[in-house]
């Protein structure tokens, strides 16, 4: 017993003492897919690493003893990463990665590493869509006074006659003041070649 | 999360898009030289090869045209040590005793297998028949632990009553045999139950210590060895008697580098430096013979007098023979299969210039069918050059006539058309361009935005290459044996337009090398002038306008301690001798880790020396650098929300040395020290101390700012410091700079939590200096990211000011995260990154960089600003078009109404 401590005490002093950490990435995004582990690497500093088995299942081999950070490097998942302290007797404590304190402890079980998100390592296109056009404030600006213009008059109500006639007038002072030109004309002046001549009356329809 | 909600402001961060993924970007990957390779054990063509190198990866390349199927860097704690490819898995198994099973396809890890304790690997054979393989490894005990790695069944550990040095395995009738040591230093063997793997008894060979070298395994059953005393032996595996046979063939027994068994059909053969005999004392050969293992049987390849191989099948029939470039070839690796009732060879040969090469053999044909360059494994300089423009182009401008003009538009006219009937021709203008969609021609001219450059890369075993940067294709290639282990340097000299003549300086164990290299073809000269041969610091080049030929170079070497003399080779004229000695120099003496300064006179070719910095001797230099030379500044001040102006410390010259702790183990006595010094006066204008820090550090320097990266061993963490450089608010009225009247700055400093580990900064350029900066990050896990500098801005404050939003500037955060759509190798894993190179291009707006690993190379563009000058490439001209015919379209049709209206109007 005694020789097994001297041997042990032995060890740590030399620091001989290494350890393999082993866990697991969450089966959650991996659809028992034989493929979907490929490529993906546990990072350790200093060199160590592990690769990932078809299960989910990892190993980093022979860790001396200190503080890590254990990162998930995956080429379509984010993980968090694993602050991961071995002590001397080789004791393995694994907590989630606070860069900026050293003191929080907020364990995590890395039998069961789950991802954050999926990885967004590219910009989305710009598609054209009808709701993106409608969302736009220059089409705001041009619809708002159409609703103003035409359901606004349909809502109030018509069977009122003092109402009406005042509608009425309003409207007949708005025509006496604005000539607004008939849009074809104003086409036809502007890249036809002659000036037609205005018309003697207008808004007049065809049969 | 309030960094994530500020980013809106900045809405220049220019990520790639998924469909531009290797339109702009390319991945050369290099696997080193190889150490093991190992083919498919079926009787067929193999598919895949797989290969360890030394630089630590583990791969899988395709046999049809080399490609990389996948790679993997091994962890640094172990190394393959065994390679076999069976049933459609490589397996590999490193020094810890671990195996592990990879698709050879997909580089999926099928499963990893371990023992308990993972001691060190002794030796491992296989044993074909049963899919197993045997490995034993040392214990506490002084014996040995054995471990059987069976391919769909779970890992068998045993213990070994003996320490265990060779194993051995007998396919014919499927046995084990464990060769070494007991206690007592008795050489014995244990042989092995195949069904239980149960020990049997040990029996004892010699009472005496022998210590296996190397062994062959002769069908008739004997096993023959030589030892480490340099005897020959064979051992009757059936009763366990031993004879010395010294006497027949005192010989090394030939075995292959794999240390698997070798069969030999009835005999062994021995080989007496390079002279290969049979038993009975034959010579098979008068030159070099490898003799190779498959399962089919033996095949033997030798070398023949014009450095060929001669390769002889299982069936001892027919030869084949071939080339491998003409380099010595320094290992080489074969297998044998039947197909259609005939014997096929395929050769792995890897020849002593970096070069790998896959060769296909049978009785009618022999050819190379693909070629790797692994010495791109081990770089020593990269340098990116801009192409040539079309010859028209080569003129200057300003000396045109008014007809001179007209031929060269024509000339350019003609060549377009050129082009366009080109690819008429063979069909490929309709084709989608799979390429980089702003280069326009795949030629090796300059194109119209010089995005196409070409990569001029030297080895550090002496091997140069040329590569095409838009379809990363090695152009040329030529081996300077001269230039293996040299620090080389390319001297470009400022020829006449657009045509420099490139010059390669190699610092090869204190000798000066002097080449003249065309780029574009590759040829090189060497020359032969009488070059100093001692101490050499740095290497200039003088142009005189009055000589023709290789311009004049200025050796500074060192003399003495804290000495610096100077050496001239060729001439130079008086007009450039006078620029010359006006001019300051400064160089760093590595070795001494001080960094020298002053004017050199040329006629009694000596150096000056106005001012030395030393770094003390208990400092460890990590770098010494200063802006790049194309560094240009655009704006002389930062305007500030009060509509003052904080003015620039321009200066040209800053030399940035960064240094650590020489400290290893006491964190207390850890530091990194970073040293900006005026590269005219030696002045040190700013210093800063990290304690608790130590490296790799890095730093980058460019316009008035730096930035260098550390280990914070105390926080166990990559830290990063930005430092700024300002003059104040008064506005100087100088046009140029003046280092020796110039006021100390004002240094502003900040630093940040590095979530990755950084091994490389470097920053983005660009012709004008416009575009905003980004620093450019190379990180251990891999990735390259492009982080914009607002980001290391040092004037962002903990708690914002209401001016900083005017400014531009970001609340303080101490962490800098690096989001994925900042990284610009998305997701590929590069491997540590170790240098970052970056080109100016004529778009304002983009740099290109190649980012160097052990690994490859990777080439791509940065918008540090955005795609400012230059329309996107998802700009839609179908859309454009469209709607513009359809208006014009719409004008017409509406004339014609209008005239129909107008008449019917009048006919009323």
């Amino acid at each position: 017993m005694l020789g097994k401590l001297l041997l042990s005490l032995f060890a740590f002093a030399h620091s001989a003492v290494t350890v393999t950490i082993e866990g697991q990435l969450s089966s959650k995004y991996a659809h028992m897919d034989a493929e979907a582990y490929s490529g993906v690497e546990i990072q350790l500093d200093n060199g160590y690493k592990g690769f990932v088995q078809s299960n989910g299942q990892f190993a980093v081999h022979n860790v001396k003893p200190g503080s890590y950070i254990l990162k998930v490097a995956s080429p379509k998942l984010t993980y968090h990463s694993v602050r991961v302290d071995i002590n001397a007797q080789g004791k393995i404590r694994y907590r989630r990665l606070n860069i900026l304190t050293l003191k929080e402890v907020d364990p995590i079980n890395i039998m069961d590493l789950q991802p954050i998100e999926q990885t967004q390592w590219f910009q989305k296109r710009e598609q054209f869509n009808v709701l993106d056009t409608l969302k736009s404030p220059m089409v705001l600006i041009m619809i708002l006074p159409m609703v103003v213009l035409f359901l606004l008059p349909k809502l109030m109500d018509m069977q009122d006659p003092e109402l009406k006639k005042e509608m009425e007038e309003q409207m007949k002072t708005m025509n006496k003041g604005g000539n607004v030109p008939d849009m074809s004309e104003l086409m036809s002046s502007f890249f036809g070649g002659e000036q037609p001549k205005r018309a003697p009356k207008k808004g007049v329809k065809q049969n | 999360m309030r960094l994530i909600s500020f980013l809106p402001l900045f809405g220049l961060i220019s990520a790639l898009y998924q469909d531009q993924v290797g339109k702009v970007d390319w991945k050369l990957d290099v696997l080193g030289f190889p150490k093991l390779a190992a083919f498919d054990d079926a009787n067929a063509q193999a598919d895949a090869i797989a290969l360890y190198t030394e630089q630590n990866i583990l791969a899988s390349v395709s046999a049809e045209d080399g490609s990389v199927f996948w790679k993997r860097t091994m962890p640094v704690s172990e190394k393959v040590e065994y390679l076999y490819y069976a049933n459609k898995l490589i397996i590999s198994i490193s020094s810890g005793g671990i195996a592990r099973y990879w698709n050879p396809e997909s580089g999926a890890l099928f499963k990893e297998v371990y023992g308990t304790l993972q001691s060190q690997l002794i030796d491992c054979a296989r044993l074909y028949s049963k899919s197993i393989i045997i490995c034993a490894m040392s214990n506490e005990s002084g014996m040995s632990d054995v471990l059987v790695y069976r391919e769909r069944k779970t890992l068998f550990e045993t213990k070994s009553s003996i320490l265990v040095e060779k194993i051995i395995t007998n396919e014919e009738n499927n046995l084990i045999y464990l060769l070494g040591k007991t206690a007592e230093n008795a050489f014995v063997m244990e042989a092995l139950n195949i069904d239980d793997f149960s020990t049997e008894p040990v029996q004892i060979l010699s009472e005496e210590s022998i210590i296996l070298r190397e062994f062959a395994l002769v069908s008739d059953g004997r096993l023959v060895f030589t030892d480490t005393k340099a005897k020959t032996r064979s051992i009757n595996l059936k009763d366990g008697t031993m004879t010395d046979i010294s006497a027949v063939a005192t010989c090394q027994v030939i075995t292959h580098s794999q240390k698997e068994i070798k069969f030999a059909p009835d005999q062994f053969f021995g080989n007496c430096g390079g002279i290969v005999r049979s038993e009975s004392g034959e010579v098979l050969d008068g030159r070099r013979m490898e003799i190779f293992s498959t399962r089919l049987g033996t095949v033997t390849a030798s070398l023949d007098a014009q450095n060929g191989w001669t390769l002889t099948g299982v069936n001892a029939k027919k030869t084949a023979s071939l080339s491998f470039g003409g380099s010595l070839v320094q290992s080489l690796w074969t297998k044998s299969y039947n197909w259609k009732n005939k014997e096929h060879l395929q050769v792995l040969a890897f020849s002593e210039d970096g070069t790998l090469f896959f060769a296909k053999a049978s009785s009618e044909a022999s050819t190379v069918a693909w070629t790797r360059e692994e010495s791109l494994a081990a770089i020593s300089h990269v340098q990116i050059f801009d192409l040539p423009p079309e010859d028209a182009l080569l003129e200057d401008p300003s000396e045109w006539s008014f007809s001179r003009r007209v031929q060269i538009q024509l000339a350019l006219f003609h060549s377009y058309i050129n082009q366009l009937t080109d690819k008429l021709k063979s069909g490929s203008l309709s084709e989608k361009k799979n390429g980089d969609p702003l280069v326009s021609t795949s030629e090796l001219i300059r194109d119209q935005f010089n995005l196409h450059k070409l990569i001029f890369i030297v080895t550090k075993n002496g091997n140069l290459f040329g590569i095409d940067s838009l379809s990363k294709d090695i152009i040329w290639k030529r081996r300077v044996p001269e230039l293996k282990e040299c620090k080389t340097q390319v001297l470009k000299d400022a020829g006449p337009r657009f045509k420099s003549d490139i010059y390669i300086v190699g610092n090869c164990n204190n000798q000066v090398k002097y080449f003249n290299v065309d780029i574009m073809s590759g040829s090189i000269d060497e020359l032969n002038n009488e070059m100093p041969k001692s101490d050499i610091l740095r290497v200039d080049s003088i142009r005189s306008s009055t000589s023709s030929g290789a311009p004049a170079l200025l050796v500074f070497k060192k003399v003495d301690v804290g000495k610096v003399g100077l050496e001239i080779v060729g001439e130079i004229d008086t007009a450039a001798a006078d620029k010359i000695e006006r001019t300051s120099f400064w160089l760093y003496d590595s070795n001494s880790q001080a960094l020298f300064g002053g004017k050199i006179n040329i006629e009694s070719k000596t150096f000056k020396n106005t001012w030395t910095f030393q770094i003390p001797a208990s400092m460890k230099v990590s770098q010494v650098t200063a802006a790049p030379a194309s560094d240009v500044l655009h704006s002389q001040g930062r305007p500030l929300a009060d509509r003052s102006v904080m003015e620039k410390y321009l200066n040209p010259n800053i030399i940035a040395v960064l240094a650590e702790s020489k400290e290893e183990s006491d964190l207390e006595q850890m530091f990194v020290n970073a040293f900006f010094l005026d590269g005219i006066t030696g002045e040190v204008i700013h210093s800063c101390n990290h304690k608790r820090a130590q490296g790799p550090a890095k730093i980058v320097v460019a316009e008035n700012w730096a930035v260098f990266s550390y280990w914070s061993a105390k926080m166990y963490r990559t830290e990063v410091t930005s430092v700024e450089f300002y003059k104040g608010n008064d506005q100087g009225n100088a046009t140029h700079w003046d280092a020796l009247s110039a006021e100390m700055p004002v240094a502003i400093q900040k630093s940040f939590i590095s979530s990755e580990e950084i091994t490389s900064l470097a920053v983005t350029q660009s012709q004008m200096g416009i575009t905003n900066k980004a620093v450019l990050i190379g990180t251990k896990s891999g990735k390259i990211v492009s982080l914009p500098r607002v980001f290391l801005d040092p004037r962002r404050r903990l708690v914002p000011a209401s001016t900083d939003r005017e400014e531009g500037i970001m609340p303080y955060q101490p962490e800098l995260r690096f989001p994925p759509n900042f990284v610009l190798s998305y997701y590929q894993n590069l491997g540590p990154v170790n240098d970052v190179k970056v080109a100016i291009t004529g778009l304002e707006s983009t740099c290109t960089i190649l980012g160097l690993t052990d690994t490859g190379l990777f080439w791509t563009r940065v918008h540090p600003s955005g795609t400012f000058d230059v329309l996107k490439d998802d700009f839609d001209h179908m859309m454009i078009s469209v709607i513009l015919i359809g208006f014009v379209g719409a004008t017409y049709a509406c004339k014609i109404f209008a005239q129909m209206k107008m008449t019917n109007r009048l006919w009323q």
